[in-house]
């Protein structure tokens, strides 16, 4: 159907923006700003654009006061400031690619109309997975993405009716909402299927992050599946089954993940990726000649890998849309792509992750080390200096970054960019132990933290230390593996907090006690941090003692599991 | 029946427990010590101390500061 064959209800338009929340709006903002003359229409099915989703859970934990404080624009201030024609409750029910035609439905007045574009941009985002679960549909069964979401938990909380919820899923949005829902007093259970929570990151870092939920309150149930959410008569949520149990609730949050949302991209042909979100090139353009996709619906490479990646966050959002804002104006603006980072609170605790664990690269044919490093946000001394880990991986041959995971009590966001950004100019372990960054007291430590891992991965990488995980430790115990545990911290830290199995020799007295120690066994050395089993595991070797001598990396500080 | 105050503010892990465990083989039976700390794993370690040594631990509150009240017992 062409524009002259059924006048009245085809719209002309240069630019089609599908989507209203982050990459949609800033493609429209910044295709504006390029080229003020372009005539663009922005469409999106919700009541609301270009609010920030990722502030949701503390909308409802009131760590955001007000909901208003999340709407960076108005419908009507966007198309004021911007001149673009905004059509929120009106979705695209169809797409025509080759005639460049996409199908309306007016959801307030029940029409249907049509626009011809020349240029589309699909942003059309992520949609929350709920699982087909018994009781899916009854009140008080929410996911958490929409502002409108947010907002019906957030009035339930403010008039009293949740004491107990039940969060299902602990990746980083299920993290938050528990932490937040703590904060409004509400009895809090989380349940995860996997082995811990966070699954993209490390077993035991995440475990370190598992334990400071616990330690506020969340009762978390890892290894464990949500089966029904149960019902009374009056249609409401009054619990969860699950394989650890029933647990009660007034309000239950679905946070098992996110989808890209292509069916309308899909259905007109559009060419997907592996990762199920649309296919896209660096410049955002997708399979169809004048067609882009950015946001939480495309795509993303991953930087080391150079695989396609699906990074559905905000931050990659925003600069995809750039991108496209500025291409749909007729420049030509690139995306490199991701790294996979990303960034958490977890109560007073801070976890954040970038690039790729040993394990991530041994899947790439890249054979990496890591190293395991407590040590402090700031200079230790000053007031507010708290502790902070970094677990640095790098690959084994060249030295070449990786990945890292930085957690903490402390500020772990200066460090984990200063990574990544060496990461992304491709730096070895050497260039980063010697970057001159800023120093005084109240910020840095005289080395940085950075800086202070980048030097531990140095000795590694020259063959001083060989170091064993807090997660292939647990494994080893688990299994009953034989060999040795000495903890060569002194005797009062020992009896306080030590690994169950580990006996005390300290450091002190260890050249005396080398005879208590197996000559042919394996041997694991642990202390505070890993400074003084290195140099217990030294002299071992130099004296022959144990088949392999191993560190415990970073130590008790690093271990999330068990202790007596 | 003394009080005595220990800071041990700005002190790293393993030094406040130590301080601890000094000043209590230094204090008379009914004597109280009050603690203070800014490392956020004492809490934990102080639990863990009195428990094993068997001596009472009145009060924790684990604020940015965290303030430990020990009452030595035996």
């Amino acid at each position: 159907m062409s524009a002259e064959q059924n006048a009245t209800k085809v719209k002309e338009t240069e630019v089609l923006i599908i989507g209203g929340v982050a990459a949609g709006t800033k493609a429209c903002a910044k295709a504006k700003r390029q080229k003020p003359e372009l005539d663009i229409t922005l469409v999106t099915e919700d009541t609301h654009i270009s609010y920030a989703g990722c502030g949701l859970a503390y909308y409802i934990g009131n760590v955001v006061d007000d909901a208003t404080k999340l709407m960076v624009r108005t419908p009507e201030t966007f198309a004021e400031d911007t001149g673009v024609n905004v059509l929120t409750r009106n979705r695209v029910t169809a797409l025509d690619l080759e005639a460049r035609l996409a199908t309306v439905l007016d959801l307030k007045h029940e029409e249907t109309y049509q626009i011809h574009y020349d240029k589309l941009v699909i942003a059309t985002g992520a949609k929350p997975i709920m699982p087909p679960l018994p009781g899916i549909k009854l009140d008080g069964v929410t996911a958490l993405r929409t502002l409108m979401d947010a907002m019906r938990v957030r009035q339930a909380l403010d008039e009293g009716k949740i004491r107990k919820a039940v969060v299902i899923g602990g990746g980083y949005i299920g993290v938050e909402v528990a932490e937040n829902l703590v904060h409004r007093g509400v009895e809090t259970v989380l349940v995860e299927l996997m082995p811990h929570v966070l699954p993209n990151f490390d077993d035991d870092v995440a475990m370190m992050a598992q334990r400071e939920m616990e330690d506020q309150g969340v009762k978390v149930f890892c290894n464990t599946k949500a089966e029904a959410i149960l019902g009374n008569e009056k249609g409401h949520a009054t619990g969860v089954k699950t394989t650890a149990g029933e647990f009660a609730a007034d309000l239950v949050v679905v946070a098992v993940g996110v989808r890209p949302n292509v069916q309308l991209a899909k259905e007109a042909g559009l060419e997907l990726g592996p990762t199920g979100a649309i296919k896209v090139n660096d410049r955002m353009e997708t399979s169809a000649p004048g067609v882009f996709a950015a946001g939480d619906c495309a795509e993303s490479t991953h930087i080391l890998t150079g695989k396609s990646f699906w990074a559905p966050l905000g931050s990659v959002a925003n600069k995809q849309g750039r991108t496209v804002g500025i291409n749909v104006a007729g420049g030509d603006d690139r995306q490199p792509g991701v790294l996979g980072s990303m960034i958490v609170k977890v109560f007073d605790f801070n976890c954040g992750r970038t690039g790729l664990s040993v394990e991530q690269a041994a899947e790439i044919g890249i054979e990496a080390v890591s190293v395991t490093v407590p040590t402090h946000d700031i200079a230790h001394y000053y007031p507010g200096a708290h502790d902070i880990i970094i677990r640095l991986t790098a690959e084994k041959a060249t030295g070449r970054l990786l990945g890292a995971y930085v957690i903490g009590q402390g500020v772990v966001d200066k460090t984990l960019d200063t990574i990544i950004t060496a990461i992304t100019f491709g730096a070895t372990t050497e260039q980063l132990a010697k970057l001159d960054l800023a120093y005084a007291p109240p910020y840095s430590m005289a080395i940085s933290s950075p800086l202070v891992a980048a030097n531990v991965m140095q000795r590694k990488l020259e063959g001083g230390i060989e170091g064993i995980t807090a997660y292939e430790l647990e494994r080893k115990l688990e299994a009953k593996d034989d060999f040795a545990l000495v903890d060569v911290r002194d005797e009062l830290s020992y009896m306080v907090r030590s690994i169950p199995g580990s006996v005390c020799i300290p450091l002190e007295e260890f050249e005396e006690r080398l005879g208590e120690l197996p000559a042919d066994k394996e041997i694991v050395v642990s202390c505070n941090i890993g400074y003084r089993s290195t140099k217990a595991c030294a002299l071992l070797r130099s004296k022959h003692i144990g088949k392999s001598v191993k560190s415990l990396d970073g130590g008790i500080n690093a271990w999330p599991y068990e202790t007596e | 029946m003394a009080e005595r105050k220990l800071d041990c503010r700005g002190m790293q892990c393993p030094g406040p427990i130590m301080a601890v465990a000094k000043a209590l083989k230094e204090a008379a039976v009914g004597d109280e010590l009050v603690v203070e700390v800014t490392e956020k794993s004492f809490a934990k370690d102080v639990e863990s101390l009195c428990k094993k040594l068997g001596q009472e631990l009145v009060s924790l509150d684990k604020g940015d500061i965290v303030v430990a009240r020990i009452k030595k017992v035996k």
